[in-house]
């Protein structure tokens, strides 16, 4: 049975440092049939990207444990999604549709780049910062096959210049998340204390009235539109601004309280709202329950 | 954005990145964003990439869906080849650590051939050849069987007239069958060979010019 690796009294940074050491130390001989086996078995928070980039870079390229550990890095579950790619695949999906993109050609061109500078010396940051290096590299890819500005592109895919910048094309594409789980009443009074924490850490004052109108009310109000008699959306609320802005702005806080969920070392969450942690996204990136209980 | 403007961007992402994956940090990206305003909205995007998922109609979801179905089956069948293909020089080898660094086939198809005798990288190479993708390459590198006369016969007269390499040369790495080999130094299933010369064409990320233009050499 794995032991928990000992954590206490170390900075995050360094400790984030040394739980990748170690779980790197903790694989099998990279030349082994236990390293492909472990490469099928382990759980995405025992194996982190970091460590599996390190691993691959030991690796000669051709190899078969090479060949795993990419097959584990790029895994895509059944349910669809990817492993380890959800920050970048999200990433690119935004930006096909921002510049009017072709989603599948935008995202197969950064993975081919990252696929072709890994093992080089500019795979040595993604030992570190796997998925800033996947956003860069879907951006030097796009650069690369269609110039710095698109003037590359054929013309039937070029962005046409709009004179009014206040349109967003996320605008009629992004929906607010769906927000509803069975709680118990001790839930709440949990997460709404979490929540008023994360409102008071929030600088930005636009994002914290849009933070506080989503959050607080009985049911998760619409941003635009008609709705029934006695609710109003959240443009009604927040006259000067659009659609896309208190979209964005919602994001970002359903982020931070997301965020402040998952890192908080005392709420034992029940498995409906772990569940629904679950589903609001990249949860690859989070740091697991399991570790966090063992720096309590 | 200059390349300065997205070095600078890509580091503040990683440690936005670090202080979340390390040390559940969500704050950083307040800071951050303050200090440096340009690119306020780019790292509290990245920072709501790494915990949520945004929501989006069904019928975008599905698009979306279905075209990551097509890179996921792009990986599977000749996306990870291109991480070999690429990383697989002598010198990359020589300084990694050692676990079985002479595979079979090392050395023994067109694309090592050219990677040798440009000393280029493999998008380097593709990239002055015409009407060619690396997935193209690597695929006529691997199936030549399936791959008509006189394609072949275009490749390596491009390859010659580009590199001054012998057409000889290299159309003898293209009428060897290195599938064998391959195979047999393979644990575990690949995903299914080409048959044809259209279903290589079909995996080879072609634009439809290109591959028409690959199509009338049959």
């Amino acid at each position: 049975m794995e032991q928990p690796i000992e954590t206490e009294g170390e900075s995050p940074l360094l400790m984030g440092q040394r739980v990748y050491e170690e779980r790197y130390q903790r694989l099998p001989a990279l030349d082994s049939d236990e390293y492909l086996a472990y490469l099928e078995s382990a759980t995405t928070a025992d194996l982190p990207p970091q460590v599996l980039v390190r691993a691959y870079r030991q690796l000669p390229p051709k190899s078969t444990a090479a060949e795993a550990t990419l097959r584990r890095l790029f895994r895509r579950f059944p349910n669809k999604r990817w492993e380890y790619l959800g920050p970048m695949v999200s990433y690119a999906r935004r930006q096909s549709l921002i510049m009017k993109l072709d989603h599948e050609d935008l995202l197969s061109e950064g993975l081919r780049r990252i696929l072709e500078v890994l093992h080089g010396e500019r795979g040595k940051f993604a030992e570190r910062s796997w998925h800033a290096f996947c956003q860069h590299e879907l951006i030097e890819a796009w650069r690369e096959k269609h110039g710095r500005r698109g003037e590359r592109k054929p013309k039937e895919q070029q962005v046409e210049a709009s004179d009014d910048d206040s349109i967003d094309p996320l605008d009629s594409c992004l929906e607010v998340p769906r927000w509803h789980v069975s709680l118990r009443p001790n839930d709440v009074n949990k997460i709404e204390k979490v929540a008023e924490q994360v409102l008071a850490s929030i600088p930005d004052e636009f994002v914290k009235q849009v933070a506080r109108e989503a959050w607080f009310m009985n049911s998760r109000p619409k941003v635009s539109g008609k709705i029934a008699d006695g609710d109003r959306p959240l443009t009604s609320l927040f006259p000067g601004k659009k659609r896309h802005q208190i979209m964005r702005a919602l994001r970002r806080a359903d982020a931070q309280l997301v965020a402040a969920l998952h890192a908080d070392p005392t709420l034992d969450l029940g498995r409906d709202i772990e569940t629904w942690l679950q589903q609001q996204g990249a949860n690859s990136t989070r740091p697991s329950r399991k570790a966090k209980e063992t720096r309590k | 954005m200059n390349e300065n403007r997205t070095e600078l961007l890509t580091q503040l992402l990683a440690q936005i990145e670090c202080a979340w994956t390390d040390g559940q940090d969500r704050t950083l990206v307040f800071k951050l964003a303050q200090q440096h305003p340009e690119f306020s909205e780019e790292l509290h995007e990245f920072f709501a990439d790494l915990v949520v998922d945004p929501a989006y109609p069904d019928e975008v979801t599905n698009r979306f869906l279905e075209a990551e179905d097509r890179v996921a089956e792009w990986l599977n069948q000749s996306g990870f080849d291109v991480a070999s293909s690429v990383a697989a020089s002598p010198k990359d080898t020589s300084t990694s650590t050692s676990v079985d660094a002479a595979t079979p086939e090392y050395g023994s198809n067109l694309i090592m051939f050219l990677k040798r005798q440009t000393k280029n990288a493999l998008p380097n190479i593709v990239r002055r050849l015409e009407n060619m993708t690396s997935e193209y390459l690597i695929l006529v590198s691997r199936h030549p069987q399936v791959v008509p006369e006189r394609a072949k016969e275009f490749i390596a007269k491009q390859i010659e007239d580009v590199w001054g390499i012998s057409f000889g040369d290299s159309f003898h790495f293209l009428t060897a069958n290195p599938h064998a080999v391959r195979a047999a130094s393979r644990s575990s299933p690949f995903g299914p060979e080409p048959r044809t010369f259209e279903e290589l064409l079909k995996r080879s990320d072609l634009s439809k010019e290109q591959m028409s233009f690959w199509l009338n050499l049959h």
